[in-house]
């Protein structure tokens, strides 16, 4: 009989074992038949005594047309594994934040999940100290992206699984007191690529504790550089509060080139990784003023900043401490890393969504050794935008309601220097009709803005019965009216098949696929999808017309707007009802 | 620990802001153009030792939010603050802020710009252990939650404490957990059982599973781990029974108008009579589902807890079900919310005379404004068994706003005491009253029928009762300047005899204030025999002595009322008559006082 690698010997009986089986998440390779029969026999009874497991290990006699089947094997150097969670997680963000269905694999190691409604999952079985093939830990929602339609039978979806490594160690200050809740990560010590900014690998623990110590487990094998602290390129926004350490690896070191690789060798501790850091970096002020058109003092306003790159362009995330300005309009930002920030003003609440009559003009503040202050932002009472939005090729009166769920969001390009993010969006009324306020001057597109309501996309702008193909220019200050606004609901769905170099999908990487309508901009926001891990993608709820579909090896990097072109394009109709299907190829430029 | 740190991500910025703005008012105009101060401080820890890099947050009572760090010699600064009342809070790793655990105890510190602030931070407890299936194996990635039951005198928090709530960590690939910088006391552990944020994208095998609290029990049965300074329990280990659990499922609903976009919903599951939170939820406005599940229920009574927050993170309904699981599922759990409970007002400062002489006496400069005032609303509790929980706010604290007016809404039914603190130490509240509610005012039945009741009540001495919903309004705060203070010591008859236990008060003298409620006052004499009254009306007072009532094992000793009620003070007055008066002039400060305490015969 072969097991797992246990910290601790098992001397338990066999039964004492499986009466545990539900209650553990300890992975076991089962051998022996005698074993397999009796495990067997309890996962039927406790199949039927639970009613937790959604869907049973067993295959059920019949079917549904209208559901998908998920099944594969989970083995470790070859041989099953029983008893391991696997679960189905919703592939919406807005989902609950509970699995759709949930199994554990039998003594075979293999497990089924039966009766899966159509839709967009990630599939993940629970081997926390493991690596899992094919998935990233680091994740968002870590697991196997998958779209399951009616009818699907997708087997064959195997794990294997290898003991993750460990590296712990201890980080200390100058004075070797310990470094207590300074968050641990690990990237790959990659020789050709140092440069590359990768997340931390680290699952569930990664934050020193009050000794200093940390633990980074069920790592894969590699190398890796450790480090702790901030570097300004992470782009990251600290809200008020501690200077940060600034970036060490370990070898104490804030210089990549000279960072001491860990090795990371299945199942085996790389111990000792100790981290001496110096000072903190000092966090500094800065300080200003928010004004209106005649130079009069605004009050309430909400200040938010993020770090700009050298060109002036937003590179990372947006913060706001809370604070809003005083009676005379004064505003001040404490405990900002030295870095390039940009500033800019939004009245009322940071980011509460409601439209605003001004806009705002940001500031460009470096940050070096000291406080900054007379920072002045202007806030400008802007241009509105008014008119009615229209549902093309319906006269569904459940369609027609759905307009007042929709809001339309503005975006003004041309404008040079440095520009705050389009936030506020405009409720569509139940009539259809729309005010946009605060509008900068500039070639201004519309969009229909977050959130997102299903079906709905926009097919065209007019202004005077003329197509807005580049976008309405807008004067400062004008009022615009009469806009039309069309959009089309649609119930018609593409299906995609990637077809990858060697038939392997890329590990890691995203693919993703965005489709607009031809003779509209791209990003217009007619659907966009991941590729999943067969290489499939679904983009649903479109209306009839003609599309062009772009595959995309990886998203952008934030704020740069410079993507790589894409790998595929191809252009699909799309009928009134029904479903396309479309096959791309992912073609590797020569010397990517 | 992620709650512990200092938050980046911007939405998350967000949430814990409207966490700690819950006992809000609604955002207010500025107030007038006003000289800015400072708070300044320092932060040592419990053996005196200066704290560096500790993190330091102050809130106004007007939702204006600053941080400071503290430099080598534990020093900070909170510069540019608005005149007002600001609370302040530190954050070290591995250590509690004792103010903190005073807020635990709704005993919260208030200050104004120029005050100077000393931060305690203790050095953490820690608790640590192993947790194991019942074969021995190690579980990974299992949460694992500590409660703190009684603080290291033995008093049980008023309230269960979310926001500054229990860690929660995980365990790993050993097994191992490690919780740190806990404040002494007395604790239970728990294995298992659901994040208390509500969510995790990253299922684990043991959600749908009841928590094992330590050593390997029920929540009945749960050893107590006691938690000194700095001290550590160690192999405090878990012998995880993994229990199937039940959920309890159902919806919330609205009575009247529907949510809008700025709503939310966030739900709670206490077990019932305890401090154990054994999930949470929460719905926003922008969702449409209002359905909620709660998993991994044991067997037992809990408490539904739903509470809507309106604009600017103000509670504005709520609703409260008892639920008995019992080895089944509960489904179609239905929670109407109704509207919570107001207190509304404005504050009065009054001007000194001109002419007043003895201005030169005070300490400050009499230039006070409202916003300096704080209202503070505590719920007293609830001992009445069989009822759920209420949602609402338990403990509220406002400023007036540039009107002078305040509003403490949001709140819970029940009784509550309302602790008035004056704009600084030369003022004291001369008059606190209710003008007659107008009947348009009080929209339930509940809240007319108290009314009668309420005009013969004093709404500071007597305290107030909240129907569901009741809206109580034109509270009117009067405070004068002025204001005398008294320190004194209670010495026995006989040198060395030991002093008993005692309760302490001022009784006015003059005839014309016999009936002012807010003239007497009561003060528990300190073991040393000291004792302190401050922020008192200037005029002649008796001083006489009680013995004290034993002191109760929580809260509510260190929340009682200064102000005795209208039979103590009927009594109070016939024994202080024969007795001698003391007089305290405006702005005195009369200190070391002795009050020697009459032979027992």
């Amino acid at each position: 009989m072969r097991r797992l690698k246990q910290h601790r010997p098992l001397t338990v009986s066999p039964t004492a074992r499986a009466q545990n089986m539900y209650s553990t998440a300890m992975l076991r390779a089962t051998q022996t038949q005698t074993r397999r029969h009796v495990i067997r026999a309890l996962l039927i009874i406790a199949c039927a005594l639970a009613p937790l497991t959604y869907t049973s290990a067993q295959t059920p006699a019949k079917e549904p047309k209208d559901t998908g089947v998920i099944a594969g094997r989970i083995t470790r150097e070859g041989h099953a594994v029983a008893d391991v969670l696997v679960t189905l997680m919703p592939g919406d963000w807005s989902a609950q934040q509970k699995p759709v269905a949930k199994t554990t694999s039998d003594a075979d190691g293999r497990y089924r999940l039966a009766n899966v409604p159509p839709g967009r999952y990630y599939l993940n079985p629970f081997a926390p100290a493991y690596v899992v093939s094919d998935i990233n830990p680091a994740d968002w929602r870590p697991g196997r992206m998958l779209n399951v339609a009616a009818g699907d039978k997708l087997e064959g979806l195997d794990f294997t699984l290898t003991r993750g490594g460990v590296i712990t160690g201890r980080v200390t200050n100058a004075d070797g007191k310990p470094v207590v809740e300074t968050m641990v990560r690990v990237m790959a010590a990659d020789e050709a690529d140092r440069k590359k900014p990768q997340y931390s690998v680290a699952k569930f623990a990664f934050q020193t504790d009050d000794r200093g110590v940390y633990r980074l487990y069920g790592l894969s094998v590699g190398r890796y550089l450790v480090y702790i602290g901030e570097s300004p390129e992470d782009g990251m926004v600290r809200v008020g509060g501690a200077g940060s350490y600034p970036r060490t690896f370990y070898g104490n070191t804030s210089d990549i080139a000279q960072a001491k690789p860990v090795e990371v060798t299945t199942g085996e501790e790389a111990t000792a990784i100790d981290i001496v850091v110096g000072k903190p970096a000092q966090s500094y002020a800065v300080a200003g003023r928010v004004v209106d058109e005649r130079g009069q003092p605004v009050t309430g306003a909400s200040i938010v900043y993020g770090p700009i790159n050298a060109e002036g362009r937003f590179v990372g995330s947006f913060g706001a401490d809370g604070s809003k300005t005083n009676e005379r309009g004064e505003f001040r930002l404490r405990g900002l890393s030295p870095n390039r920030y940009g500033l800019w003003a939004m009245e009322g609440q940071a980011f509460g969504g409601e439209q605003s009559a001004n806009y705002s003009s940001a500031a460009a503040v470096e940050i070096i050794e000291q406080d900054v202050s007379g920072i002045e932002i202007k806030l400008t009472r802007g241009a509105t935008l008014s008119g009615i939005v229209t549902v093309e090729g319906t006269t569904n009166p459940t369609v027609l309601a759905k307009l007042a769920e929709l809001r339309l969001g503005a975006n003004t390009r041309g404008q040079t220097g440095l520009a705050p993010p389009a936030f506020g969006n405009a409720k569509v009324n139940a009539d259809g009709t729309f005010t946009l306020t605060g509008l900068r001057p500039g070639k201004t597109n519309l969009s229909l803005g977050w959130p997102q309501v299903k079906g709905f996309s926009l097919v065209r702008v007019q202004r005077d019965n003329l197509d807005q193909l580049e976008g309405i220019d807008i004067a400062a200050g004008e009022r615009v009216t009469g806009v039309r606004v069309i959009v089309a609901y649609g119930a018609s769905t593409v299906r995609g098949q990637v077809q990858f170099p060697n038939g392997q999908r890329p590990v890691g990487g995203h693919v993703h696929v965005e489709a607009h309508r031809v003779g509209t901009p791209v990003g217009t926001g007619n659907g966009s999808a991941e590729i999943d891990a067969l290489g499939r993608f679904v983009l649903e709820n479109l209306s009839a017309g003609e599309y062009e579909l772009l595959l995309f090896a990886d998203y952008p990097a934030f704020g740069t707007e410079q993507r790589k072109p894409p790998v595929d394009r191809k252009v699909v109709n799309v009928p009134e009802t029904g479903d396309v299907q479309v096959t791309l190829v992912f073609k590797q430029e020569p010397g990517q | 620990m992620s709650t512990r740190q200092l938050i980046s991500a911007l939405a998350c910025a967000l949430c814990a802001l409207g966490a700690l703005a819950s006992a809000q008012t609604e955002s207010k105009p500025q107030p007038p153009a006003s000289a800015q101060g400072e708070i300044k401080g320092r932060i040592i820890s419990d053996d005196g030792q200066p704290l560096a890099g500790a993190q330091i947050y102050t809130r106004s009572l007007r939702n204006q939010y600053a941080g400071a760090v503290s430099d080598a010699d534990g020093k900070f600064t909170l510069p540019n603050l608005e005149r007002g009342t600001y609370t302040v809070n530190a954050y070290a790793p591995g250590y509690y802020d004792t103010a903190n655990l005073q807020q635990e105890r709704a005993l919260r510190s208030y200050y104004h710009p120029g005050d100077s602030v000393t931060v305690r931070m203790g050095k953490g407890g820690v608790i640590t252990g192993r947790v194991r299936d019942t074969s021995g194996g190690p579980l990974i990635a299992m949460r694992v939650r500590v409660i703190r039951l009684r603080d290291e005198a033995g008093r049980a928090p008023a309230e269960p404490v979310f926001v500054f709530g229990p860690p929660e960590v995980n365990t790993d690939d050993r097994g191992v957990y490690r919780i740190y910088g806990l404040p002494p006391g007395t604790y239970i552990v728990v294995a298992g059982g659901q994040s208390r944020n509500g969510f995790s994208n990253r299922p684990t095998a043991y959600d749908n599973d009841a928590p094992t609290f330590y050593p390997s029990t029920t929540r009945d049965g749960a050893a107590e781990v006691v938690v000194q300074s700095g001290q550590e329990a160690t192999d405090i280990d878990i012998r995880y029974r993994g229990e199937a659990g039940h959920a309890a499922s159902g919806t919330v609903e609205t009575a009247g108008a529907a949510l809008s976009d700025s709503d939310s919903v966030s739900l709670q599951i206490m077990t019932a009579g305890s401090l154990y939170m054994a999930g949470y939820r929460y719905l926003s406005g922008r969702e449409s589902d209002r359905s909620f599940v709660f998993d991994g229920l044991a067997d037992g009574d809990y408490d539904v807890i739903a509470e809507q927050y309106g604009k600017g993170s103000v509670r504005t309904t709520a609703a409260s079900l008892r639920v008995s699981v019992r080895g089944a599922d509960v489904p179609g759990l239905k929670l109407t919310l109704a509207p919570l409970a107001a207190i509304t007002g404005r504050v009065v400062l009054e001007t000194a005379p001109p002419t007043a002489s003895w201005k030169e006496q005070c300490q400050s400069k009499l230039d006070a404004v409202a916003g300096e005032t704080t209202i503070i609303a505590r719920r007293e509790q609830d001992k009445r068994a069989g009822a759920a929980y209420p949602g609402g706010a338990k403990l509220a604290d406002v400023a007036p706003d540039d009107k002078n007016e305040f509003a403490l809404r949001g709140l819970a039914p029940g009784r509550f005491r309302l602790d008035v603190r004056p704009p600084g130490p030369d003022w004291y509240i001369r008059t606190a009253a209710l003008a007659a509610p107008t009947p348009a005012a009080t929209n339930n039945a509940a809240a007319k029928t108290s009314a009668p009741a309420r005009a013969a009540n004093h709404p500071l001495t007597d305290g107030l009762t909240l129907a569901a919903g009741a809206q109580i309004n034109d509270l009117t705060l009067t405070f004068a300047p002025g204001a005398a203070a008294l320190h004194g010591r209670v010495i026995t008859a006989s040198e060395g005899a030991p002093l008993p236990d005692l309760q302490i008060y001022l009784v006015p003298a003059e005839p014309a204030r016999a009936d002012d409620a807010l003239s007497y006052r009561s003060a528990r004499v300190g073991n040393d025999g000291t004792f302190a009254f401050t922020q008192l009306a200037p005029g002649r007072y008796h001083l006489l002595t009680r013995p004290a009532q034993p002191r109760e094992s929580n809260a509510a000793d260190a929340l009682a009322s200064p102000y005795p009620d209208a039979q103590t003070r009927a009594q109070l007055r016939r024994d202080a008559e024969p007795t001698e008066t003391l007089e305290l002039q405006p702005c005195q400060r009369l200190t070391d006082h002795v009050l020697r305490l009459a032979p027992k015969n």
